[in-house]
């Protein structure tokens, strides 16, 4: 049994390919108890997001059972063959441990270390488990793939520095009050990047959003949708005493905030920090603003470095993960290899066992004389001879061979006590 | 004094300092772990240091300013490590523990033994104050190191020059907060020396106050770290400027101590 993959990601399909090969959420179900009915596949993980479609599998004929697979992919989603063919990859064995292992890791991500395709693996890994695709090889795989992950996690930044600009403002703000629960925001306009920049701000906990918009029903939406308060917009600057973080991405050609306005409000807020996150091109904010003491202004292009800065620091954290993604291959060729033996092991004793327990027939058979009790004692004797007689290989076989030489070893112990014309 | 307690405390300090400092260039944990438990080891030699010195001398414990600036570095370290218990602060570390080292050198080198003024220092009046003014001392620069680093980071933060250590700091606000509330402690430390002294002054001279420039450069510290909470707390002179006026009080605190002499 050898594992493979066979998909497409970003990098091997453009967006118009991998929209087509997507499977949908609610047809993946439908998808692996299909394809469990492939002849060649055995075990079978099904991973379809908006930048890969791959299929993770198990298989003594891991080449078939890719063919197998693509041949069905591309009918249960209406394809082309070709299309899918001119832009996948198959990979088997090591090949297979390595990819998927970078994926879970998020080596093979768009964005270098982000944090959704870890999710994105396990619940895919569930959802087969739940249908009852998974076998021994991918349970193991995928346990160790988790845990691959959670080591790169923790022993290396590569998830710590933020890369986008929305996040890295989050990010800052965190530097500047601590903790955001007792702050307040006030968002002025109400374009996408406002609505990111309030994802982010209330996933660091902050207590209120305020909005406001010079076309107020456009406000009114968007502090519906986060579950903000509207201010009237001809008189926001009235706020800024009132609000810890501004962010501001309205389309005004002109400074919509001067530092006249904002030093009169940090008189009437005793001067606490203040933080401007401008997101607008021409600027709302007057750079003037950060001169004041206790207040911070980033514009895009500030907050543009920061992310640059950050995403250079991911690229050399990569390299120790790819380090640790290494040593972890190394560590599950070792189960693969105890795993390709079990097999063996267990034949093996089931043959002992089955000897034994036909010469103890066939003594008892001529010592009719003996009591109950006796017989216990000739069936314990037997049962230890075959248990003392089978130790040492047994410890052997278990104790991990070199890895790529176990199929030998298997076919060894096979051919030595001819395993294969019993079962 | 017992050389091994003595000097294996101070550089058990450094050591600890310097590990801090790794874990804070580097951002990994390890050397921050064993830091913070290095730290615990020399505080424990220190306690048992001054516990077998203070034994033998006995009362007035502060007997020279050997004991006193010794008593300093034991107190910033209590200090720091109360700190650290509270709010995990690594990078302080890198600071702090330099600082406790350097109470160790104005230990051994400004060496001023008190016992010319025996009958002066056999006054009750004398150990209170000692107590008071040395507490005072080890908190104030505890809080000078805290108001570097919040310059530090607002600088970093204010003028965009953002190293990858800046997310290794405690947040600015609550710098800021700790930094204030070390000083109030220092404050009423401080109000507690200088009462004592000029109680002390008044039972030996008769007066409370005499033309002592040290009586005169606590005062002004003592004014200037006044103002500092007072226009923090209701004109809101938060941030750099507030800051800036503590660390100025600091320096003045300095020239209390080291300017003049413990005689």
């Amino acid at each position: 049994m050898q594992l493979f993959v066979i998909g497409s990601n970003h990098r091997s399909a453009s967006l118009e390919v991998r929209e087509r090969l997507a499977i949908a959420p609610e047809r993946l179900e439908e998808f692996l108890q299909t394809s469990a009915h492939l002849p060649h596949v055995e075990e079978l993980v099904a991973l379809s997001t908006c930048n890969r479609v791959e299929l993770y599998g198990a298989s003594r004929h891991p080449q078939l059972a890719a063919q197998q697979l693509k041949d069905f992919l591309t009918e249960f989603q209406q394809i082309p063959a070709e299309k899918f063919s001119q832009h996948s990859y198959f990979y088997q064995g090591e090949g297979a441990v390595q990819h998927g292992f970078r994926v879970a890791c998020s080596l093979d991500s768009m964005i270098l270390g982000e944090s959704q395709v870890l999710g994105q693996v396990k619940e895919a890994y569930r959802l087969a488990l739940d249908v009852g695709c998974t076998g021994r090889i991918l349970n193991k795989y995928f346990h160790h793939a988790f845990q691959t992950a959670k080591r790169v996690r923790s022993e290396t930044e590569i998830a710590k520095h933020p890369v986008s600009v929305s996040y890295a403002a989050a990010v800052l703000a965190r530097q500047i009050f601590g903790n955001l629960e007792k702050k307040r925001a006030l968002i002025v306009g109400s374009g996408k990047i406002n609505r990111i920049a309030i994802k982010h701000l209330q996933r660091s906990g902050i207590e209120k959003i305020y909005v406001t918009n010079r076309t107020e029903a456009h406000a009114t939406e968007l502090a519906h949708s986060v579950g903000g308060e509207v201010i009237p917009f001809a008189n926001f600057s009235q706020w800024l005493s009132e609000v810890d973080i501004v962010v501001t991405s309205t389309h005004a050609p002109h400074f919509l905030i001067d530092a006249p306005m904002v030093d009169a409000a940090l008189k009437r807020r005793k001067n606490s920090s203040l933080f401007f996150i401008d997101l607008a091109v021409p600027r709302d904010v007057d750079p003037e603003v950060n001169q004041l003491s206790n207040v911070f202004v980033y514009d895009v292009d500030d907050l543009g470095s920061v992310v640059e800065a950050n995403k250079e620091t991911r690229q050399v954290e990569a390299k120790k993960a790819e380090a640790i993604v290494g040593q972890e291959i190394t560590e599950f060729a070792k189960v693969l290899a105890r795993l390709a033996l079990v097999p063996t092991i267990s034949s093996l004793s089931k043959k002992f066992e089955k000897i034994c327990q036909g010469e103890i027939d066939r003594a008892l058979q001529k010592l009719s004389h003996l009591q109950r009790d006796d017989h216990e004692v000739i069936e314990n004797m037997a049962s230890a001879i075959i248990k003392k007689v089978l130790h040492d290989p047994m410890v052997t076989l278990k104790e991990q061979p070199e890895a790529g030489q176990e199929a030998d070893v298997a076919a060894l112990v096979r051919k030595l006590f001819r395993l294969d014309e019993i079962s | 004094m017992n050389p091994y307690l003595l000097y294996g405390s101070l550089g058990l300090y450094l050591t600890a300092g310097i590990l801090y400092l790794l874990q804070w260039v580097f951002t990994r944990s390890h050397p921050g772990r064993a830091a913070h438990k290095v730290t615990w080891l020399a505080w424990v030699l220190q306690s048992i240091l001054l516990g077998i010195f203070f034994t033998k001398v006995g009362y007035p414990f502060l007997v020279n300013s050997f004991a006193s600036y010794l008593f300093s570095a034991w107190v910033a370290a209590v200090a720091f490590l109360v700190i650290q218990w509270r709010g995990r602060y690594p990078l302080l570390g890198a600071f702090a523990l330099p600082l406790v080292a350097t109470f160790y050198l104005l230990a051994l080198f400004q060496h001023t033994s008190y016992s010319g003024a025996s009958a002066l220092m056999k006054n009750p009046w004398a150990s209170v104050h000692l107590v008071f003014s040395f507490l005072a001392l080890a908190i104030f620069a505890l809080s000078f190191i805290l108001g570097i680093m919040f310059i530090i980071e607002e600088f970093q933060l204010k003028y965009k020059v953002l190293p990858k250590l800046f997310l290794k700091m405690p947040s600015l606000d609550s710098l800021e907060r700790v930094h204030a509330r070390a000083l109030s402690v220092g404050f009423i430390l401080l109000t507690g020396g200088i009462v004592s002294g000029a109680g002390w002054a008044k039972s030996v001279t008769g007066y409370y106050f005499f033309e002592d420039a040290r009586q005169l450069w606590a005062i002004i510290a003592w004014l200037i770290y006044a103002l500092f909470l007072q226009s923090r707390l209701l004109a809101g002179w938060r941030g750099r400027r507030g800051v800036i006026l503590s660390l100025i009080g600091f320096v003045v605190v300095l020239f209390t101590f080291l300017g003049v002499d413990h005689g």
